[in-house]
């Protein structure tokens, strides 16, 4: 004969720490083993209790783990079958806390060192893009905008021609052109 | 849109006026065509009758009924009252059957009074969703006759029902309604324009009991609540509107004016359950925003749209008779401060009656579907559904909008090593004495070639100078011009050039012997002379964003590409620049008019530090000045003289002649979209003058769970306890489980397809 404790589990299959999602009822019910079967999946008899009806999930202290119960089973005789299914996380939750993985998908892992520049092939890119154009600014983005109307915008080469530093004046920049 | 999405899924039975069509007063109309007063849809199980009646019907010169739309030999109609009992004999209704409509123009009521009417009698079969309406037809300028408050009467039957009643107006051509309020004729036009078919949408042009739908509606934010008092000195709510515009979909709008919301009366709010139940009567008094006769008691929440395209119009009648409330879609639970009304607006087209809209509010039913439900009579609480929410959710999966990102300064130098920057070094391209350089406005330059070619002649070369120097002689200016290297035009005035230039009052040929003046006052200091044939320039900087601020920036989801005027465009790889400042530096060779720029990257102090692109170009625009061979752009000083001859008058900034390449072979060797060749001469100022980046990011759809569903890719080495949420690993070192061998697969296995952490 065993203690089995009845709850009810809301938590999705595949979540590790289900201890906020279980609802455990603090009395155990006493079960035996219906059949031959492995601790992973185990049959259990026991008296009909029509509480059972409400729960999905059942813990086995003897064994130290935790099950997902299937649909009961009622036969003659006021029996009632519950089979389950172990559930490998929550029954190992401590030991599977403390290894150390290589994480390649995580929902809060999103910085530059966790791998933020990795290429992800499952997001669904769309037929559309975006497209940004930017101008230079500053000093000299301007140097070719420029409305050169009656300004000295031709440039006249001649072989030969003045002693660039002797005539004329020079002309500083100062100077209002 | 179809009607039938309107109307309640259960059948109703109707004892009493199930529309009102006109105001209290008498409104004539005036038109040439049929009016098709559409009843709706009606599914019956025996023949029924059918009556319809008004209160005051005088002249009614064309009142038939139709099935389907199509007229019906319907057995008899008479004359009643509008509880469809008592027959006068007052009245041309057949015994035989239905006539043609025109007929009935000598069906006259003439005793109209309130309590008679002429009713009309027709049957329809048993199939369901059987269209029944009443047409008002004319000729031409006949009058519709003066009608009031027309009403439909079901005689019920047990097995009788009617799905929904949509009173709307469909014709073919305007009809003129003239309102009497008061001894007063006022007219409006209902516009067949305004009408639909299929009754989609109508229009009512009465403030008293008409409607109009509109098929845009303009989101309506910002209620204002406010309250004012009856008569009794009872609050009542309203909401003020701003002013909006209505679009029909016709093209034209009105303007609306700001008016009071108010929700029809006997509309209640429970306020334990938050439940509202639509009220039924209206009563309005005049004025905006005042309602009389119920009082009620809701507030609105703020609300933040109105997809509705329905309209209510009530005027001062004694119940409130509407059509369709139209597609009606999102409405949210009370704790969302969307909700969805049907808005009554008034008709801008009429005079002002006092009357003011209201809001009706619609019933959704279990199911989803929307119904318009009708307020006719003095409802009650019993009678009205109460208001049920729909949780209806937008879309989860949409395309993800993410807003600019500001890139992290990122630990760890994607660009390392030592910097490469342009050289400073003095002496490059200083001018040697073998040619001068003179910066010239277009005036000068033509002056130039005006001065040259006034006195062509076949002279030789002394004969020329001669000329020149006593100005009066015969000149042959090929040969001066023998002597010109090249005349450029460049974008920019070269007075800026860097490198010191000195003005002069003459362009000197030779060694200064000939000056030849290209100003009207040769001692004018006009002309500026380059002390340098090449110089570097700034070009301007940008910093390069991030819109997603990862991986999504990077190649191959983002392509960023330079463009530099006159040098064409290339590819630079975003992963190496995103998030970096680019610096552009231009260094021009005014020797040949050919041009580099070279565009640098930051380092992590944000300084210009690494070259990433290297375009070439050319700048200087040749302007011919012979009439032999095109000048080469790239050519070097070494070809001076060669195929000069002659320099064409005018404006030489018309010329359109020469070659100037856009983007040299280096720049040809990179990737240049969007560009199918080089552009050539002065066409080639007519690029974009400012250099940019265009950067084009792919777009994903990435829904707002996606991390919880998906996860993030990453590459990382965590301790399981310290992870929350969804997590994959990769090949999994089991060691340190004293679990069973079996138990160790299975945990294995959901470890490296993905499971929840917590």
């Amino acid at each position: 004969m065993l203690d089995v404790y009845f709850g009810i589990c809301t938590a999705d299959p595949l979540v590790l720490n289900k201890a906020s999602y279980l609802t455990m009822q603090e009395s155990p019910i006493r079960c035996s083993v219906y059949d031959a079967c492995s601790i992973l999946s185990p049959a259990l008899k026991l008296r009909y209790n029509a509480a059972l009806m409400g729960y999905n999930y059942f813990y086995i202290p003897d064994w130290g783990r935790y099950y997902f119960m299937e649909t009961p089973e009622l036969q003659p005789g006021e029996i009632m079958m519950i089979r389950g299914s172990e559930d490998y996380l929550y029954s190992h939750m401590a030991e599977i806390n403390a290894l150390e993985c290589n994480i390649i998908r995580q929902e809060n892992l999103n910085t530059a060192a966790d791998g933020k520049f990795i290429q992800d092939n499952e997001i669904t890119k769309s037929g559309k893009s975006y497209v940004k154009t930017l101008k230079f600014t500053g000093d000299g983005a301007n140097f070719f905008n420029y409305n050169v109307e009656q300004k000295h915008c031709y440039l006249l080469t001649i072989v030969g021609g003045v002693d660039n530093t002797s005539q004329g004046r020079t002309v500083t920049e100062d100077e209002d052109r | 849109m179809k009607i039938d999405s309107l109307f309640p899924t259960t059948w109703q039975d109707l004892n009493y006026p199930l529309f009102q069509f006109g105001a209290t007063d008498r409104i004539s109309a005036l038109g040439d065509g049929f009016l098709n007063y559409w009843l709706g849809y009606m599914k019956y199980n025996k023949i029924p009758s059918v009556f319809f009646t008004s209160e005051f019907m005088t002249g009614t010169n064309g009142i038939s009924a139709r099935v389907n739309n199509n007229q019906v030999n319907s057995p008899v109609g008479y004359t009643c009252d509008d509880y469809g009992y008592g027959a006068y004999q007052y009245g041309y209704i057949k015994e035989t059957g239905f006539t043609p409509s025109r007929t009935y123009n000598r069906y006259l009521n003439s005793f109209a009074v309130r309590t008679h009417g002429t009713a009309i009698n027709f049957s329809t079969g048993n199939e369901a969703g059987t269209q029944i309406s009443i047409i008002l037809e004319t000729g031409n300028d006949e009058s519709l006759g003066t009608f009031n408050r027309m009403y439909l009467r079901i005689l019920s039957s047990d097995d009788m029902s009617i799905n929904g009643v949509i009173n709307f107006l469909q014709g073919d051509r305007d009809i003129t309604f003239t309102e009497t309020i008061n001894g007063v004729s006022i007219p409006f036009i209902l516009k067949s324009s305004d009408l639909e078919e299929n009754g989609v949408a109508t229009y009512t042009g009465n403030a008293a009991g008409l409607f109009y739908k509109m098929t845009v509606f303009i989101s309506c934010y910002g209620f204002t609540p406010g309250s004012s008092k009856d008569s009794q000195g009872n609050t009542r709510q309203f909401h003020i509107l701003p002013t909006i515009k209505m679009y029909s979909e016709f093209g034209n709008y009105y303007s609306f004016r700001t008016c009071a919301v108010y929700i029809p009366s006997n509309t209640r709010v429970n306020v334990t359950t938050g439940e509202y139940y639509l009220g039924g009567n209206t009563n309005l008094i005049s004025g905006i925003g005042m309602m009389g006769g119920w009082d009620f008691n809701f507030s609105l929440a703020d609300l933040s749209a109105l997809p509705s395209y329905g309209f209510l119009i009530s005027g001062n009648t004694m119940a409130v008779s509407f059509g369709q409330v139209a597609e009606l879609y999102r409405i949210y639970k009370p704790s969302d401060i969307l909700h969805h009304f049907a808005l009554m607006m008034r008709i801008p087209s009429t005079p002002i009656f006092g009357y003011t809209v209201g809001v009706y509010c619609p019933e959704v039913l279990d199911d989803g579907e929307f119904t318009g439900n009708l307020l006719t009579g003095d409802l009650t609480e019993d009678d009205v559904q109460p208001w049920q929410w729909d949780n209806i959710n937008i879309d989860d999966f949409k395309e993800e909008d993410v807003p600019e990102y500001e890139p992290e300064p990122e630990s760890g130098e994607d660009w390392g090593g030592d910097r490469i920057l342009p050289p400073v070094i003095s002496g490059i391209g200083d001018l040697n004495g073998f040619i001068t350089m003179y910066g010239m406005k277009p005036s000068q330059v033509a002056a130039l070639g005006n001065y040259l070619w006034a006195r062509f002649t076949d002279a030789t070369f002394w004969e020329s100078i001669s000329a020149v120097l006593d100005n009066t002689a015969s000149i042959d200016p090929s040969v001066i011009l023998n002597y010109v290297v090249s005349i450029r035009a460049y974008p920019f005035d070269l007075s800026d050039v860097a490198g010191t230039t000195h003005e002069l009052p003459l362009v000197y040929f030779g060694r200064g012997l000939i000056g030849i003046p290209v100003e009207a006052s040769p001692t004018s200091l006009s002309l500026r002379v380059l002390h340098k044939c090449v110089d570097s320039f700034a070009g301007g900087d940008l910093t390069v964003p991030a819109k997603y601020g990862d991986f999504r920036d990077m190649e191959p989801c983002a392509k960023l590409l330079l463009h530099v005027p006159f040098c064409g465009s290339c590819e630079i790889n975003p992963s190496q620049v995103v998030g970096k400042h680019l610096f552009l530096r231009y260094t021009i060779d005014f020797a040949t008019g050919g041009m580099m720029a070279i565009c640098y990257t930051s380092d992590s102090a944000g300084e210009m530090a690494y070259p990433v692109a290297e375009l070439h170009g050319h700048v200087g625009a040749s302007v011919q000045l012979t009439g032999s061979n095109e000048l080469d752009a790239l050519q070097s000083l070494a070809g001076v003289g060669s195929g000069i001859a002659s320099l064409m008058m005018g404006n030489p900034a018309g010329l359109l002649s020469g070659v100037v390449g856009a983007a040299s072979s280096l720049a040809s060797n990179r990737a240049v979209p969007h560009s199918t060749g080089k552009a050539s001469g002065f066409s080639a100022y007519f690029q974009p003058r400012v250099p940019y980046i265009e950067i084009v990011y792919d777009q994903y759809y990435k829904p707002s769970n996606y991390a919880h569903t998906h996860g993030n890719a990453c590459q990382a080495v965590k301790t399981i306890g310290s992870l929350h949420g969804y997590t994959v690993c990769k090949n999994v070192d089991t060691s340190g489980l004293t679990c069973e061998g079996d138990e160790r697969i299975m945990i294995k296995r959901i470890m490296e397809s993905g499971f929840y952490v917590d």
